[in-house]
């Protein structure tokens, strides 16, 4: 019951973190697409591509990332021990958002620019770019915050460190217990 | 790494079944059917509270509103996700079934209520219809699809227990 109480409030600061952050956030994706020389400039919610040799596209950029909200709901249910795994799960969503953002341009220019589309690009690049969008939207998208998050909460010691440190606690002592007056 | 494992067969499970959504007769004959099926039953609760309220295929209509219901919106691709990933828990395959059908009835009856909720917003606060459709009910879906599975998973043995 407060896991579910935590998992509302967190999705809760997720929502409003989306909502209010998303325009930010959406010039913080285009300044990472260019770095990987793709043109894009966002303006509100929406992101247009603006490729030289290609009609521009407008993209409701806001549709891609709310995959954060749950991502933001489970990270607050069931935090990982240690923080830097939340904060390598988060940057991990991060990079899907940039993906997903280049993948949708991609869709656009490939399947709704028209002729220019069609004389550029082959079916096979039709359909595969399409399918890549499509599956994000439609639940990958949420796969993927849940992995992330699966990732940093379940995340294990090596077996060899694991093994390294058991041997270790016994020696110590068995487990947790510690010998009285023993320092750390 | 079991837990590797159990993400690549999940991640792949999930990939299969999503991509065998964009075969036309995997739509025709399943998906939309299955979609209409979901506009008489939501068309039939929204009857006790609305008027005029007709179900033409897989669309709602009213004098207020009309919503036209999709893949994204049928529930289909959540079940897909709590069937990949009770399919890809190493559970008994008993556990499994039971698992996979009791998940896909809970993503269901949560899927009536978001198609009846989204109407009646649509029809009396139409500006909150979008953010409610995308970012709220959507994460409530696959909030509940994964606390399904955490639930379950916690109560299935896994089948190499009793070995380890």
């Amino acid at each position: 019951m407060l896991r579910a109480l935590r998992f509302v409030t967190g999705a809760a600061v997720g929502l409003a973190v989306w909502w209010y952050a998303t325009p930010a956030y959406d010039r913080f994706l285009c300044a990472a697409l260019r770095v990987a020389g793709m043109r894009a400039e966002a303006f509100g919610r929406m992101v247009r591509a603006t490729r030289v040799d290609a009609p521009f596209a407008q993209l409701p950029a806001d549709q891609l990332t709310y995959n954060m909200i749950l991502f933001a709901g489970l990270i607050a249910a069931a935090t990982p021990r240690r923080v830097w795994r939340a904060i390598a799960a988060l940057l991990a969503l991060v990079a899907t958002h940039v993906l997903a953002l280049a993948v949708t341009i991609q869709n656009a220019y490939v399947n709704h620019s028209g002729k220019w589309g069609d004389t550029h690009y082959s079916d096979f690049a039709h359909d595969f770019w399409e399918a890549a969008e499509y599956i994000y939207r439609i639940g990958g998208m949420f796969a993927i915050a849940f992995v992330c998050w699966y990732l940093a909460a379940t995340w294990a010691a090596a077996p060899g460190r694991r093994r390294e440190s058991s041997r270790k606690s016994e020696r110590d002592g068995r487990g947790r217990r510690r010998a009285p007056g023993s320092r750390r | 790494m079991p837990r590797v494992r159990f993400l690549v067969i999940f991640l792949v499970l999930l990939g299969v079944f999503e991509l065998t959504l964009l075969f036309d007769p995997v739509d025709r004959s399943v998906v939309r059917p299955f979609t209409h099926e979901i506009a008489v039953a939501s068309g039939g609760i929204l009857r006790n509270v609305a008027s005029g309220v007709v179900v033409n295929g897989t669309m709602i209509v009213a004098p207020c509103f009309a919503v036209d219901i999709h893949n994204g919106c049928n529930g289909v691709e959540a079940t897909m996700f709590i069937v990949a990933a009770v399919l890809a828990f190493p559970a008994t395959w008993p556990q499994r079934a039971i698992g996979a059908l009791a998940g896909t009835a809970l993503i269901q009856i949560a899927n009536l209520i978001r198609v009846v909720s989204l109407f009646l917003i649509g029809c009396y606060r139409r500006s909150w219809f979008e953010a409610a459709h995308l970012a709220v009910w959507q994460t409530i879906i696959f909030a509940l699809a994964v606390g399904f599975f955490i639930m379950w998973s916690r109560r299935s043995v896994p089948v190499n227990a009793s070995s380890a």
